[in-house]
């Protein structure tokens, strides 16, 4: 496979992902509402969502087979129903963005420079670099090379018990979307061919930081938060969690940091919801812990609309689309736990960790009893130079600077949500036969990974308090994300 | 005092960002012009090599010749050469779609499982993983038997 043939199919892989997630945006209202390059970003996540669960479920349900002519059959179907009912998707005309400051427009300058130099770098080492990452040479890779030679999400390798596979009922989601690139374009066995996939998920993230962010943090600090993402090592170069590998813990972070901030967000209309249920989805079925993280998120968003049902029997009308809204969250996200939670039957369990046997009670002891022990350890990891930068000391100052930001609604729920992934991690390390000391170095820098959008979104709204009486000019909710 | 004290606030800020960049400049803008530089200087290379840029010539070596041996759908018997399993992992990756089954660590190799897999029919491959003077292997599995013990 020549240099040219494997960049085509690396970049044909990613144009029809965004293709059909832009065509998925055309109904979502808020996102159909965005500037070009915010909305391809969000295209990029709600392509390969609908692409990997649509093919994951048909794969395990309907048996089938991952060979070209399915996938694009997936892929177009978003396209054909935009194209049908003539949404092709024009934001609305005359909607123009907000005056920038000369202040804000350096602030955004130094954004797109530094958030530049850093995803070249990341793509540049993907597109000429095997996989080095330990993971995806343990685990994702040879899951991806297993999926594609059987054409199905049940291959014979992992079905059959005393083949030797560490983990063998982790999810598919991403070794199933490596496979979508390579039946396409008819490749070889060259890893480097779906390593874009992942390098490109760093500009991703970083935009949707921004746009996040914005709204409620003011357009500086969120322009300064995403140099401060572009000088940390952990989520940039790092190869045991960062953009640079194949890990699966930033994809899950951005599917559900993308998911929980769409299904939380208004005008809560039934559209917005099921893309965030779509988001939450992906992210059940890219990880283990992606399912709890995803149902802590629906959990939120179901507390929520159970509020609203309070106040409308309490004489409020404003409950019906809060209503609505949730179910259609919820109902993907079931659909999606639903698919996770059977393939994982099929599946014989070997040379595993042992979460299957796991009971409440053993989560309590143990972490009531570990969490001396894991607690010095996370703080021993967190102010590791070469990972962070000294980034938790500078958020730690923010966020008691930042103070008031946090009583606003928007970043009370990214808190809670927040807490509740904090919740599933140190359960985790309290369940876990690991020793602390062999479990934490390897696993807590990756979680915080997942955390990303919302941690640092939180970041933008505290630093934007904290900045409020330098920065007043041109200081406003602008609305431009919805 | 209220603007005194967000003023304060705000320069705090300011100053905890500023030592932040000042501290992580020079690690990250060394990443980025490797990382950059690597990517022009590799991006050409044809897959052999670029594996073995990444995984060494010695690894790639042992690799190709036992893949040359065992055809794609096949299967072999893995033992981990040294104690540490992670290289036994990438050996099993590198080898991948053939499905490897685990015959156990060269250092505590069970007789009884290892009579089973020398029983079987036609002859079993077994791959030492990867040893500390050498790459990954394909070894008869009789040299593994032990006298038994008086």
């Amino acid at each position: 496979m020549s240099t040219a043939y494997r960049l085509f199919a690396s970049f044909g892989t990613i144009a029809l992902f965004v293709a059909s997630g832009y065509a998925l945006t055309a109904f979502v209202p808020s996102l159909r509402e965005k500037s070009f390059v915010r909305r391809l970003a969000w295209a990029y996540l709600l392509g390969i969502a609908y692409a990997g669960v649509t093919l994951y479920a048909l794969s395990h349900w309907a048996g089938v087979e991952l060979r070209r002519g399915a996938i694009l059959s997936v892929l177009a179907v978003p396209l054909v129903l935009a194209a049908s009912r003539g949404r092709a998707a024009r934001r609305r005309e005359g909607r123009t963005g907000p005056s920038l400051s000369r202040f804000q427009r350096a602030a955004c300058a130094a954004a797109l420079g530094a958030g530049g130099l850093v995803s070249a770098a990341v793509l540049a080492h993907a597109v000429s670099s095997v996989e080095s990452g330990y993971d995806p040479r343990m685990t994702w890779n040879a899951a991806a090379a297993y999926v594609r030679t059987a054409h199905s999400v049940n291959p014979p390798a992992l079905l059959d018990k005393n083949v030797y596979i560490q983990n063998p009922r982790y999810p598919l989601l991403l070794p199933v979307l490596q496979v979508v690139g390579q039946e396409i374009f008819d490749t070889d066995d060259d890893e480097r061919t779906p390593r874009p996939l992942y390098a490109l998920l760093l500009p991703v993230l970083l935009l949707l930081v921004f746009d996040v962010a914005q709204p409620h943090a003011g357009t500086t600090a969120a322009a300064v938060t995403v140099v401060v993402i572009a000088f940390l090592p952990a989520v940039v170069f790092d190869i045991g969690s960062g953009a640079l590998t194949s890990y699966s813990d930033l994809p899950l972070g951005i599917l559900w940091g993308a998911g929980l901030v769409l299904a939380l967000r208004a005008p809560w209309s039934p559209p917005e919801a099921l893309a965030g249920g779509l988001l939450l989805g992906a992210a059940a079925l890219a990880k283990t812990e992606g399912l709890l993280l995803a149902g802590v998120a629906v959990g939120i968003v179901c507390l929520r609309a159970a509020r609203r049902l309070v106040r409308r029997f309490a004489g409020s009308r404003r409950g019906g689309p809060w209503l609505r809204a949730a179910g259609g969250t919820l109902a993907v996200f079931l659909f999606a736990a639903a698919l996770n939670l059977s393939w994982r039957a099929g599946i014989p369990n070997r040379y595993a960790e042992t979460w299957d046997d796991v009971t409440l009670r053993q989560v309590l002891s143990g972490t009531a009893a570990r969490i001396p022990v894991v607690l010095p350890l996370l703080g021993t990891q967190m102010a590791r130079a070469e990972l962070w930068s000294g980034f938790w000391w500078l958020a730690a100052a923010v966020f008691v600077l930042g103070i008031r930001a946090f009583v606003r609604p928007p970043a009370r729920f990214l808190s809670l949500a927040v807490a509740g992934a904090l919740c599933v991690y140190i359960a985790a390390y309290g369940a876990s036969g690991w020793a602390p000391s062999d479990l934490v170095p390897t696993t807590w820098n990756r979680f915080l990974c997942q955390l990303s959008l919302p941690v640092f979104v939180l970041f933008a709204m505290a630093l934007g308090n904290a900045l409020r009486s330098f920065v007043t000019t041109g200081w406003r909710r602008t609305g431009l994300s919805g | 005092m209220r603007t005194g004290l967000r003023r304060a606030a705000a320069f705090l800020a300011l100053l905890s960002l500023a030592v932040f960049f000042a501290a992580g400049a020079q690690r990250q803008w060394e990443l980025v012009a490797k990382n950059l530089a690597f990517g022009f200087d590799h991006i050409a290379d044809p897959l052999p090599v670029a594996r073995r840029v990444i995984y060494g010539s010695r690894f790639m070596r042992g690799i190709d010749a036992i893949a040359k041996a065992i055809p794609p759908n096949g299967s072999y018997w893995l033992v981990d050469a040294i104690d540490d399993p992670g290289y036994g992992y990438f050996v099993r990756t590198a080898l991948a779609p053939r499905r490897a089954r685990y015959l156990g660590r060269l250092s505590a190799l069970d007789q009884g499982s290892l009579r089973v897999v020398l029983s079987g029919t036609p002859a079993p491959t077994v791959v030492l993983s990867w040893q500390p003077d050498g790459p990954p292997i394909l070894v008869d599995p009789r040299r593994f038997r032990q006298p038994p013990s008086p």
